[in-house]
C-alpha cells in the first residue's frame, strides 16, 4: 500500500538527523522532565495525603504526560524552516502520498516520545517508583495516542501559520493553561470550585488522571476509560482534519 | 509533428491579495525533446508558470496539458515523469550530499541513477560525504540539479540551473542539460544567463509583465534584432575614436580602407547581435 510505504520512508528520513545526533535530538528535551523530577518532586514529599507519602508515584505519570504534551505539540516547529527554505515544497513535487508526509513526521515524534518516556521510567524506578508494569505500558500507550493527535495539530498549525515568531507564541498561550489546569504539578482537588471546574473542561486533566490510575495498576478506575477516550478522540479528530488538509494542499 | 509535451493556453495566475495578474494570459507549446527557455525581467512571472506546470500552484486560469493530459487530471504519478529543479536550493542540511540524493531516490518507483555517478556529473563527487549545511550556493544549486535528474524524468523543469556558477561550472552544467535532451528528455528552463539561453535552448520565450512578448530560436532573434557589422577603434592626432560599420555596406564603404591605409586602426571587432541586445530591446519595448 503506497500510503504505508510512503509513511515509512518519510519516517526514516525524519529519523535520520536524530540518529546522527542523538544527544541533541533526544537529550535536551529530556532535561525538562528530569529537572522537574529532581528539583520539584522533592517539594511534594512535605505535602499531606497520598501525594506526600508516595510523591514519585503521584508525580511521575504527570511528568510523562507533560513530556508528551511538550514533545508533540511543539513538533511543528521543525517544519517551519523546511516551509521557509522550500524543502517541504520539494517533497510535494515528488511521487509521495501527501498524507504520508504528515503521518511519517508524526510517527517519528511518537517513536522519540516512546524512547524518552521509557528512559524516564527506567531512570526513576531506582529512586523508589512503584508501578504496575502492565499499567505503565497501557499508560504509555494512551500518551502515544494523545501524542499522535497533538503532533498532527501542531504540524497543521505550522502549515497554516508558517511564521517563525507567531507559531511559538500561539503554542505558549495554549500549552500554559493546559498544564496549569491539568493537575500535573498539584492536585486540582486543592483548587477552589471555579478553578476545579475549569480543570475538568481541560482534556489533558482527564488523561493525567487516567495515567495515575493506570500506573497504579487500577484498570477499573473510571478515569481510565474517560482519559483514554479523550486521548483517542483528540487523535481521531486531528487525523481527520490533517488528512483533509494534506489532500487539499496538493493531490 | 508529434503532440507537444507542454501545451498551455491563456494561462493566468493572480496571487491572493495582488492587484494584477502575475501571469496574464500565456499561450505556448513545448515540443518533445526540445530545450525551451523562459527569459525575462525579474518578477515577470517565470517561476510562477513553473509552479503551475509542476502542479504546486493549483489556482490558475486557462488550460494546460502535459503529456497530452490536462494538469488537473494528473495524480502523484505525474512526479514520476517530471523532474523539478527549484529556484532556491533547499536540501536536508543535516544530511550529506549522497544521503540527500539517496533519500530522494527512494521516493521514486522508477530506477534511479547511481548516486555516485550523479554527484560526479555535477562535480560534487569529492564532497559526497559532507553535510550540505556547509555547501556554498553554487554547490547547493548543483545538488539541486542532480536531485531533479535522479529518476531520469521525461520532462525537466529547471529554474535558473546555472545560478551561482562560475563560467567553467556553468558550461559543464549546460553540457549535462544538453545530454538530458540528447537522451530524449524535454527541458523547460528559466534563466537570466543569456549565454545559457543562447547555447542551450532550441527556442526561447521572452516574458514581460506576465505575458509572452516573443518566441523564437536564439539564432532567429539575433538575426532579427541584431545589426551585424564591425566596430573599429582608431587614433588620429593622438585622439582615440571609434566607428561602427554595418556589414552589408562594408564592401562599398571606403572608411575602413582609408583608416587602415593611414595606419590609424587599433582594434577591429565584429559586432554580432547578442541575446543580451535582444533581451534589452524586446523587454524595453514591452515594459
Ligand atoms: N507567493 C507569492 N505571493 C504573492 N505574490 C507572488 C508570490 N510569488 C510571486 N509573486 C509575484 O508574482 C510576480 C511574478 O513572480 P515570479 O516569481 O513568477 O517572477 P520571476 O519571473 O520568476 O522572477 P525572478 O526572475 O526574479 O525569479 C511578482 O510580481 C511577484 O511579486
Ligand atoms: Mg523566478
Amino acid at each position: 500500500m503506497p500510503l504505508l510505504r510512503d509513511t515509512w520512508l518519510v519516517f526514516l528520513r525524519q529519523l535520520r538527523p536524530t540518529l546522527h545526533n542523538p544527544v541533541t535530538g533526544l537529550g535536551f528535551s529530556l532535561l525538562q522532565p528530569v529537572l522537574y523530577l529532581a528539583l520539584f518532586a522533592p517539594l511534594l514529599s512535605g505535602m499531606p495525603g497520598a501525594m506526600g507519602r508516595n510523591s514519585l508515584d503521584w508525580f511521575v505519570p504527570g511528568v510523562l504526560a507533560m513530556l508528551a504534551l511538550f514533545g508533540t505539540s511543539f513538533a511543528g516547529f521543525g517544519l517551519l524552516p523546511e516551509l521557509r527554505s522550500g524543502a517541504h515544497e520539494r517533497l510535494l513535487a515528488a511521487p509521495v502520498s501527501r498524507v504520508a508526509l504528515l503521518l511519517g513526521r508524526v510517527m517519528r515524534d511518537i517513536a522519540i516520545l516512546l524512547v524518552q518516556s521509557t528512559a524516564i521510567l527506567l531512570l526513576v524506578i531506582p529512586f523508589g517508583l512503584r508501578v504496575s508494569p502492565l499499567g505503565a505500558a497501557a499508560g504509555l500507550l494512551v500518551l502515544l495516542v494523545m501524542g499522535v493527535g497533538l503532533g498532527t495539530l501542531s504540524y497543521m498549525l505550522a502549515m497554516s501559520v508558517k511564521q517563525e515568531f507567531v507559531f511559538p507564541a500561539i503554542l505558549q498561550t495554549t500549552t500554559m493553561p493546559l498544564i496549569l489546569l491539568s493537575g500535573i504539578l498539584l492536585p486540582m482537588e486543592l483548587a477552589p470550585t471555579w478553578l476545579y471546574t475549569l480543570s475538568r473542561i481541560n482534556p489533558l486533566s482527564h488523561v493525567v488522571d487516567a495515567e495515575r490510575a493506570l500506573f497504579a495498576g487500577d484498570f477499573g478506575d473510571p478515569s481510565v476509560l474517560l482519559g483514554s477516550g479523550v486521548a483517542l478522540a483528540v487523535a481521531v479528530v486531528a487525523l481527520a482534519l490533517g488528512t483533509r488538509l494534506m489532500r487539499r494542499l496538493a493531490a | 509533428m508529434d503532440r507537444p509535451v507542454i501545451d498551455a493556453a491563456d494561462l493566468r495566475v493572480r496571487y491572493r491579495g495582488a492587484e494584477s495578474d502575475a501571469v496574464a494570459g500565456m499561450t505556448f507549446t513545448v515540443a518533445s525533446g526540445e530545450v525551451f527557455g523562459f527569459l525575462g525581467p525579474s518578477g515577470a512571472g517565470k517561476s510562477t508558470v513553473q509552479r503551475v506546470l509542476t502542479r504546486l500552484l493549483r489556482g490558475y486560469g486557462g488550460s494546460a496539458s502535459v503529456f497530452g493530459r490536462p494538469l488537473h487530471a494528473w495524480g502523484a504519478e505525474y512526479y514520476e515523469r517530471i523532474g523539478v529543479g527549484f529556484e532556491l536550493p533547499a536540501a536536508f542540511g543535516k544530511l550529506t550530499a549522497a544521503e540527500n540524493l539517496a533519500a530522494v531516490a527512494r521516493l521514486y518507483r522508477r530506477p534511479a541513477l547511481p548516486v555516485g555517478e550523479l554527484l560526479d556529473l555535477v562535480d560534487l563527487g569529492a564532497v559526497a560525504d559532507r553535510r550540505v549545511d556547509g555547501f556554498s550556493k553554487g554547490m547547493r544549486m548543483r545538488l539541486n540539479l542532480a536531485r531533479a535528474l535522479i529518476h531520469r524524468p521525461d520532462l525537466l523543469f529547471l529554474d535558473e540551473p546555472t545560478g551561482g556558477q562560475d563560467p567553467v561550472h556553468a558550461a559543464a552544467l549546460r553540457e549535462v542539460i544538453r545530454d538530458q535532451a540528447r537522451r530524449g528528455a524535454t527541458v523547460f528552463l528559466t534563466t537570466h544567463d543569456m549565454a545559457t539561453a543562447d547555447r542551450l535552448c532550441d527556442r526561447v520565450a521572452f516574458v514581460v509583465g506576465g505575458r509572452i512578448a516573443a518566441v523564437d530560436s536564439p539564432r532567429a532573434f539575433k538575426l532579427r534584432y541584431g545589426r551585424p557589422g564591425v566596430r573599429v577603434e582608431y587614433r588620429i592626432g593622438g585622439r582615440l575614436d571609434s566607428a561602427e560599420l554595418p556589414l552589408d555596406r562594408l564592401a562599398a564603404d571606403s572608411r575602413l580602407a582609408d583608416l587602415l591605409a593611414r595606419g590609424a586602426v587599433e582594434t577591429v571587432h565584429t559586432r554580432e547581435a547578442s541575446l543580451d541586445d535582444v533581451f534589452a530591446t524586446v523587454t524595453r519595448s514591452r515594459l
